[in-house]
């Protein structure tokens, strides 16, 4: 009896043990992994690339160069090489030309950067490349200077598309409409004079010689946030609101189509937009805007860093790349929402 | 299992001392290596703290650095001193020491990717202030202003640069500070969880083994109690170990057997003595009956009293008058004996047989006995144990008066005194020394040969008697004045008791 006692008691008390036991090394091993998650914590890893191209923009940071961004740097992954923002986590906001300069001076691989006719750009854009780092031009070209290649749509083109448009909604006696084009004031290129030749020609064709007035309005783009302000200007001003209103650039069309809301001109004015961020969408969707024509975003960037790589391998690559436009109407609008949220419902 | 065995084996010969101090080691021993284990955990955990902003210093030093290249060029533009010339080359030299430390590779991370820009954007300074103060060496002014005015541009540049950097290293560094935090309270609260873990499994380990040692002990203790109660039928306890304990439980087995073993031979032994006790009791029963069976058959007391009457009528036939009453007298007394040997008699029987005795003695020592008495008549029905009185008469002949060159004299005198009756025996005989008195009274003496000198009733006999008849109410003394002095016995009966017994 004595005897079992001892033996029931030696068996619960080892069942105790190796419980105890296996909760300690369960215990250690949480230790373990804690100290281990530090370590690993404090020192991620990071792919390394041989190449390192920027992209410069200035200060109008739109979901469109974001877009241009990624897949620029999906396209430069691939090939090895990685893509900066270059200037975006800096403390001070420096303009174009100055990150320009420092990204020449930082000795990276390649550029790609919205140029323009301006000397001083066209000068740096020069200076790069003879220092041996190949530059592209993206969206608007710098025609004087010697970058290697310009990817971008054609400004005529995009403006006979803005005409056509127009010319939809031009009224009977559309010779007194008014139609507005909002133009960068500071950019100094011809792709807007190119944009606003396409429009008037289009009219032109169709209307003869009897075609409303197409007034470039420039926008001030100088201060932070100028732009916005110019564009409710002429909102508040009954003698200066066009019927048209055509917006060269995403953010112009946001600042249009939230003034338009705010004033209460919905109708009144008709808004042909430019880009198709889920805003601009969602306004073409509820004809706030009327229609928007969109650049490729993605192929934008992927161009880009093909010209680059293309240039870097072979020393040589195409001067100009042509990216699609396109028409996005009422009817679309409602549909590329859809399937967006579809995508992203499917991706969530 | 070999090993089992064998660690069994070594632990069955461990002294009690060598266990608990194993123990104790071995707890003790754990306790330590999990706090030595937490400790540096805990202390590589606290160095990475420590790390946590190296990389923020190392960002100061080259802006401090930067500065000093900056300053030192402008010093020389201003002066163009040789020491700012030196100094110029110092801060270059440092300079690029500290940038050459820089990532120089194109990564995926911006702090890297920021640094590279960094390292890149300072080797064009760099090459700018050699060529500022080139140009200010070969005097070209128009020159070495263009050149440090871009060098200044770069030199805020680069500040930016690094401030911007300094920034979001201090950012990722914080993150990392709340995740190493994080880890550290996770890591106290684990190893908190882990010594009181290991101090449970510890003081379970110490009750184990203690409760293993004291165990034994426990067992001994109880059956040492059923033991000291009396009981010796108890089990053998199991020897376990060789320690201590061990060693006494065997030896405690051993004394439990022995102590059975000795009561069993002891019984034995008494057991067996007291056969052979048995044996001499009846022996001596045996020798006692074939003793008396011998006296019976020697003296029968009805034929030796009607040959004694006999020879008292033949002797009255032939007219020898004194023999005739001689064997008269002798025939009356054997025949008191007979009837009256167990049974009380009165006292005037008592006192005719005291007559026919010295009769007796009288015709054998030719009446050299003077015999005188003095009774109180009224006293003569008393009843007393019979055979008190002759016995008396005989001692004082026998030890009185037999030995003495004078006349012998006994006085017996009975008679009442304040509620009492006296029998007095009195010689003039040898007297008795007190301590003989004394000798007598206390049963000392006794009579060595009881068919020798008396009919076998001797003094302590009668005392005996007189005590179980009277309850002791009567009393025997015994008075003498010395040797040579006559002796008195004297008997004295309450007179009550007297009256109980009688009627």
């Amino acid at each position: 009896m004595a005897e079992g006692n001892t033996y029931m008691g030696k068996k619960a008390m080892g069942i105790l043990l190796a419980v105890m036991s296996v909760l300690l090394v369960v215990l250690f091993v949480a230790l373990r992994r804690f100290s281990e998650g530090v370590y690993t914590g404090y020192q991620e890893t990071y792919e390394t690339y041989d190449q390192h191209y920027v992209l410069i923009t200035d200060g109008e940071d739109s979901d469109f160069w974001n877009k241009v961004y990624e897949s620029a740097l999906g396209e430069a992954r691939q090939e090895g090489v990685y893509v900066e923002r270059f200037g975006e986590g800096l403390a001070v906001d420096y303009s174009r030309n100055e990150l320009l300069k420092m990204a020449i001076q930082a000795s990276v691989d390649g550029i790609i950067v919205p140029g323009d006719e301006d000397e001083d750009t066209i000068a740096l854009i020069n200076e790069a490349v003879e220092k041996g780092i190949p530059v592209v031009t993206v969206l608007q070209d710098s025609t004087g200077s010697l970058r290697n290649c310009f990817v971008g749509n054609n400004n005529y083109n995009l403006g006979q598309e803005y005409g056509r448009q127009i010319l939809e909604l031009l009224p009977e006696d559309g010779k007194k409409s008014r139609v507005m084009v909002l133009a960068n004031e500071s950019r100094a290129d011809t792709s807007q004079n190119l944009t606003m030749l396409g429009i008037r020609e289009t009219l032109e064709q169709e209307l003869g010689k009897d075609i409303p007035a197409v007034e470039s309005r420039p926008v001030d783009n100088t201060g932070n946030f100028s732009a916005e302000e110019s564009i409710r200007d002429i909102f508040l001003d009954p003698g200066e609101m066009p019927d048209i209103l055509v917006c060269l650039n995403e953010v112009y069309t946001r600042c249009a189509y939230q003034a338009a809301v705010d004033y209460n001109q919905v109708g009144t004015v008709q808004i042909l937009g430019y880009y198709d961020s889920e805003t601009i969408l969602n306004a073409v969707a509820k004809n706030i805007i009327y229609s928007t024509i969109t650049l490729d975003a993605e192929q934008m960037g992927r161009l880009c860093v093909q010209a680059l790589e293309e240039y870097r391998q072979t020393g040589y690559t195409n001067s100009y790349m042509a990216v699609d436009t396109r028409l996005i109407t009422m009817e679309e609008a409602a549909k590329l929402l859809e399937s967006r949220q579809r995508a992203e419902t499917s991706a969530g | 299992m070999r090993i089992k065995s064998l660690v069994a084996k070594k632990w069955k010969y461990m002294t009690l001392q060598q266990k608990l101090s194993l123990f104790f080691m071995i707890t003790a021993m754990v306790i330590l290596a999990v706090n030595l284990y937490m400790y540096a955990v805990l202390n590589a955990m606290a160095e990475r703290v420590e790390e946590v902003y190296v990389s923020n210093v190392s960002l100061n030093d080259l802006a401090q650095a930067l500065d000093y290249v900056q300053d030192s060029m402008e010093s020389y533009l201003n002066t163009k001193s040789s020491e700012a010339m030196e100094a110029y080359y110092r801060s270059d030299q440092q300079y690029r020491q500290l940038q050459e430390r820089l990532n120089g590779q194109a990564t995926a991370n911006e702090i890297l990717l920021t640094e590279k820009n960094i390292r890149n954007l300072s080797e064009t300074y760099l090459e700018l202030a050699a060529s500022v103060i080139q140009a200010k060496r070969g005097r070209n002014v128009e020159r070495y202003g263009a050149l440090y005015e871009e060098a200044r541009l770069l030199y805020e540049e680069i500040h930016t640069f690094i401030y911007s950097l300094n920034n979001e290293q201090f950012k990722d560094n914080s993150q990392n500070y709340q995740v190493l935090m994080v880890s550290l309270r996770n890591m106290e609260v684990t190893s908190v969880v882990i010594l009181l873990l290991v101090q449970l499994v510890n003081v379970s380990l110490i009750v184990v083994s203690t409760r293993a040692i004291t165990k034994p002990l426990q067992r001994l203790a109880v059956v040492a109690d059923e033991v000291a109660g009396g009981n010796f039928e108890v089990e053998q306890i199991p020897v376990q170990s060789m320690d201590e304990v061990g060693i006494v439980t065997g030896t405690f087995n051993q004394m439990v057997g022995n102590i059975r073993e000795y009561i069993r031979q002891l019984q034995q032994t008494m057991e067996r003595e007291n056969r052979l006790k048995e044996r001499e009791l009846m022996m001596q029963s045996h020798l006692k009956d074939a003793q008396l069976k011998y006296l019976q058959a020697q003296i029968n007391p009805h034929f030796l009293f009607n040959t004694l009457n006999a020879g008292a009528q033949l002797a009255m036939m032939e007219e020898a008058e004194r023999t005739g009453e001689f064997l008269e007298n002798v025939a009356a007394f054997f025949r008191y004996n007979v009837r009256k040997n167990d049974q009380d008699a009165t006292l005037e029987e008592e006192i005719r047989l005291v007559d026919n005795y010295i009769y007796i003695l009288n015709v054998r020592f030719s009446g050299e006995i003077l015999f005188s008495r003095e009774i109180d008549e009224e006293v003569l029905t008393v009843r007393v144990p019979s055979m008190i009185l002759q016995p008396l008469v005989e001692n004082a002949v026998n030890y009185g008066i037999r030995n003495i060159d004078r006349e012998g004299r006994i006085e017996l005198s009975v008679y009442r005194q304040r509620g009492e009756i006296c029998i007095s025996v009195w010689d003039n005989g040898a007297g008795m020394e007190p301590e003989r008195i004394r000798q007598v009274l206390a049963g000392e003496v006794r009579e060595t040969d009881p068919g020798s000198s008396s009919n076998g009733v001797g003094m302590h006999n009668v005392m005996e008697r007189l005590r179980l008849y009277f309850h002791d109410r009567a009393k025997l003394e015994i008075f003498s004045e010395g040797k040579d002095r006559g002796t008195e016995i004297l008997i004295t009966i309450l007179e009550e008791e007297e009256k109980e017994c009688t009627e």
